[in-house]
């Protein structure tokens, strides 16, 4: 064989290289941490979408149907708890992204690029290597399975075998035969995902939706895996199944009230994505005089958050905010009394305007500043995270912890915090749980395992940190879970050295809260600090008979708190208690001025009373649905 | 060179005629192309808008006070509080919730064509408004709903894109976006219920072209909106349209403070 034909062979390869090298060699870097930019679709990517509101959604009548039936109660129920959103919640939902590249190590090429996960949104990993999609047949996926190639300088992402869900925070479905193709446009800073949503079962057209995000290279780096999802007790009866019987729904017609919005358009259809719909509608539609909920924040909202997630990120549990629903007389006479109890007093307005005024009421915001680590009383101190905070209270024989923060902060934050204010992390001989979530005991394996620290809840609520039959979701999560120490119940007082704390049942937001009622230090004086463990943040999403729970439990709490003459309000959710502004008044306290966490018993009855108050307007709001 | 392999010399320039069409534009040396030459992406034809987001804010009037997601300052809320859609009509005021700011969110159809080898045209039959999107800087006049308009190619290889080396002579990769920064407009609004932008916003837009797997072309429209005086942080929606064949449904039609 002369040596011309492998030469011959040789020039070919090289020159279809470089009439298609072009194409092949475009690429953007897309590594990084990309805040949720969340300027349209604010409420869908936010607090959640109306229970009802399909408007622009392409659903088919089989869609619609399903999406009517869909209760988000759902997620109360131990098998759907934390589970996770298919992948296109990347563009619907409210979080940011993480993204890093794979590389071959031999070649260095990148073989794939990964999205982390973040709470309840799986990891999506897309393959760059040519790799073919699986059968049909083949395992669905969380995450589903996705390849990508260039086009450009844009990333063109084809995902399948995704498990079914949601199109939308409201229950509008998805089924395991969507398919969706994103397209990862970047310029400078900025990325927008355009997605394109394909299901033979529930759509009848593709669902076109974009989101972009914003490069902060200053921020500190979102997690790969994002925080744990926090189950959410909602007082569903074991055996039920939430679900809403068709013609039944009582939050159809919730758009059309609040927004004058025509029912049809409400439910959706591919002719109300596109401007002929808007003439059908010219007509009829009468402007309501004013925004009757969900307006927008009236103060100007914070910059970008640094974590890629939203301003405000949805509470925990899942799916849609319930629209506010229209008053009546028995919810009115609720809100009066709380209005009276509240009267002009502003720390007492403070619980008023966030729970009896529409959308004022929110969870709380795991990506919010870490408190100053501070002294609140001569032996109690506050650390942590200025909306999941810890308390620290010091004894003749160690120190006890309400609460222990976050997991992945537990080094960065609750331990500096502590010695910070001068105190050794391994002084202490408790920690004490408000309540079974995340955001309270997840740091307290760190403490057991290096302190040898025990940790104490009730048995509800450790069946809750451990339950019976965990979804799958939780079974291998990355939980930091403390081992189970003290069995805490109510009549149990907890002693440590000169300190006797007293925990009172409080069921409604998981089934085993508890308050702690304790003494505090003020100089020369004693008072009695009340720590309401348990508070529910966002009462839309909580079933009447969990909100009826919850307001015998503040009734019986505060027969507690009178006959123990509790005068110091703390909170573990510090939102609605005027915290920063009492914190900042703390730092410049003079000799003889009063303290401005010491409330009076009176006025702390009131507080929760106002609490209780509203709480019960949203239960007369419901009637007997 | 031996005549036997004469063949491979007509090969390569044979190859070079395989890349794609928009990679001859610029660079290449020789003068450079006009920008409708030049052009990366085609852009023209009708396209109609596709609401699948903010919805109750674009495809009916929206409440007053409703400025869910904006982020306003204070000085853009006391504006939009005193929003009156009949004043707006009655001063001629009309045409405010169509400007550049916000002509895009407007549902309806654009016509994309090329006015001349330096300028695009953007007719929007929602409102029945004209951009023109001037890839030579042109002196600005007054101050207009649509104002000035600045546009230029993007090609990959530009800011943010790595990884790719080679010879400086190489041929750009194809695709590519278009440009687009606007000053010199009035002041209108965001939103149809007076959300408002002052006469010193600049809007920047990206226009991408995607096409889909179902053979459908797509464009996306990513604007920036920067307005210091009533908006806290700069301003980012996009838009998304698909293309059509023909112009079935274009439907121009007078701006309405109202509706």
């Amino acid at each position: 064989m002369s040596i011309v034909k492998p030469f011959r062979t040789g020039v070919v390869l090289l020159v279809i290289t470089a009439a298609t090298s072009a194409a092949a060699s475009a690429q953007t870097e897309l590594s990084g941490t990309w805040a949720a930019i969340t300027h349209e679709d604010g409420l869908e990517r936010g607090a959640g979408p109306y229970a009802v509101d399909y408007t622009g959604l392409p659903l088919n009548d089989e869609g619609r149907a399903r999406a009517l039936s869909y209760s988000a109660s759902q997620f109360g129920v131990i098998e759907h708890q934390c589970g996770f959103w298919p992948p296109h919640y990347l563009v619907m939902g409210p979080f940011g992204m993480k993204i890093w590249n794979q590389t071959d190590p031999v070649t260095g090429k990148t073989i794939a690029w990964t999205i982390g996960s973040w709470e309840d949104r799986g990891l999506t990993t897309i393959w760059m290597d040519r790799r073919p999609h699986p059968s049909k047949n083949a395992l669905h996926l969380r995450g589903g399975f996705t390849t990508g190639e260039w086009d450009g300088n844009t990333l063109v992402a084809y995902t399948t075998h995704m498990k079914a869900g949601a199109i939308r925070r409201n229950g509008a479905p998805s089924s395991d035969e969507e398919t969706m193709t994103m397209r990862f446009i970047r310029h400078g800073d900025l990325i927008t995902v355009l997605a394109a949503v394909e299901d033979p079962v529930y759509l009848s057209e593709p669902y076109i939706i974009t989101k972009s995000f914003r490069l902060n290279p200053d921020a500190a780096p979102m997690s790969p895996v994002g925080p744990p999802c926090i189950p959410t007790y909602e007082g569903t009866a074991e055996g039920s199944v939430p679900h809403i019987l068709p013609g039944e729904n009582p939050s159809i017609d919730e758009l059309t009230t609040l927004y004058h919005i025509p029912r049809k358009a409400v439910l959706g259809g591919a002719e109300t994505m596109y401007a002929e719909y808007r003439k059908t509608m010219k007509d009829a539609f009468v402007r309501p005089e004013k925004c009757p909920a969900n307006c927008g924040a009236p103060a100007p909202p914070p910059p970008p958050p640094p974590q890629g997630a939203p301003p405000a990120p949805p509470p925990p549990g899942r799916g849609a905010a319930t629209a506010p629903r229209p008053d009546n007389p028995q919810s009115l006479s609720h809100v009066d009394a709380a209005k009276k109890l509240a009267g002009t007093d502003p720390w007492l307005l403070s619980p008023y305007n966030f729970y009896c005024v529409a959308g004022g009421a929110r969870a709380n915001n795991a990506n919010a500043p870490e408190l100053e680590p501070v002294r609140l009383f001569d032996n109690v101190y506050a650390v942590g995270n200025s909306e999941a905070t810890v308390y620290a209270i010091t004894t003749s024989r160690g120190v006890i912890l309400i609460d222990s923060g976050y997991a992945d902060r537990v080094e960065t934050v609750v331990i500096p915090g502590l010695k910070k204010v001068g105190l050794d992390p391994a002084n202490v001989k408790y920690i004490l749980l408000g309540h079974g979530h995340a955001d309270h005991f997840g740091g307290a394996q760190y403490f057991q395992e290096h302190y040898g620290t025990k940790v104490g809840t009730t048995a509800a609520d450790w069946d809750l940190i451990y339950p019976a039959n965990p979804p799958a979701t939780q079974a291998n999560s990355n939980q930091s879970k403390p081992k189970r120490d003290l069995v805490l119940a109510e009549g149990q007082p907890v002693r440590l050295g000169d300190v006797t704390i007293t925990p009172i049942a409080i069921p409604g937001h998981t089934p085993g809260s508890l308050a702690f009622i304790f003494p505090v230090k003020d100089g020369r004086r004693t008072h009695m600090a009340g720590l309401f463990g348990g508070t529910i943040l966002t009462a839309d999403r909580i079933t009447t008979a969990g909100l009826k729970q919850y307001v015998q439990s503040i009734g019986h709490y505060l027969e507690d708190a009178k006959r123990l003459k509790v005068d110091v309000e703390l909170q573990n959710h510090p939102i609605f208690d005027m915290t920063p502004d009492r914190l900042a008044r703390l730092k410049t306290r003079k000799a003889g001025e009063p303290h401005p966490f010491m409330t009076g018993t009176d006025r702390y009855v009131k507080f929760w009373s106002v609490v209780s108050e509203c709480i019960q307007a949203e239960v007369a709001r419901r009637g007997s649905e | 060179m031996n005549t036997r392999h004469t063949w491979l010399i007509a090969l390569i320039p044979a190859a070079m005629l395989l890349r794609p069409p928009f990679a001859q534009g610029q660079g290449r040396g020789g003068p450079p192309q006009p920008p409708k030459a030049a052009a990366p992406i085609d852009l023209t034809g009708y396209w109609f808008s596709i609401v699948t987001e903010d919805w109750r804010y674009r495809m009916v009037t929206p409440t007053k006070g409703d400025y869910q997601a904006v982020p306003m300052t204070a000085d853009a809320r006391k504006v939009a509080d005193g929003w009156d859609p009949a004043a707006d009509e009655a001063a001629g005021n009309q045409c405010k919730s169509y400007g550049a700011a916000a002509i895009v969110r407007v549902p309806g159809r654009v016509h994309i064509t090329w006015q001349d080898d330096k300028t695009l045209r953007l007719e929007f039959d929602a409102g029945t408004q004209t951009r023109l999107f001037r890839f030579d800087a042109s002196p600005a006049g007054d101050a207009s709903w649509q104002g000035d308009s600045v546009a230029q190619w993007e090609r990959p290889g530009g800011r943010g894109a790595a990884g790719r080396g080679g010879p400086a002579d190489a041929p750009p990769p194809k695709g590519g976006s278009l440009k687009v920064v606007t000053k010199n407009m009035r002041a209108g609004y965001l939103r149809k219920n007076g959300v408002p932008y002052s006469e010193n916003a600049v809007l920047t837009e990206y226009f991408d072209v995607a096409p889909q797997r179902n053979g459908d072309q797509l464009l996306v429209v990513t604007a920036i909106v920067e307005d210091s005086r009533y908006l806290t942080q700069s301003f980012v929606v996009s838009s998304q349209f698909r293309k059509q064949a023909d112009a079935k449904g274009w439907d121009p039609t007078p701006c309405s403070a109202t509706w």
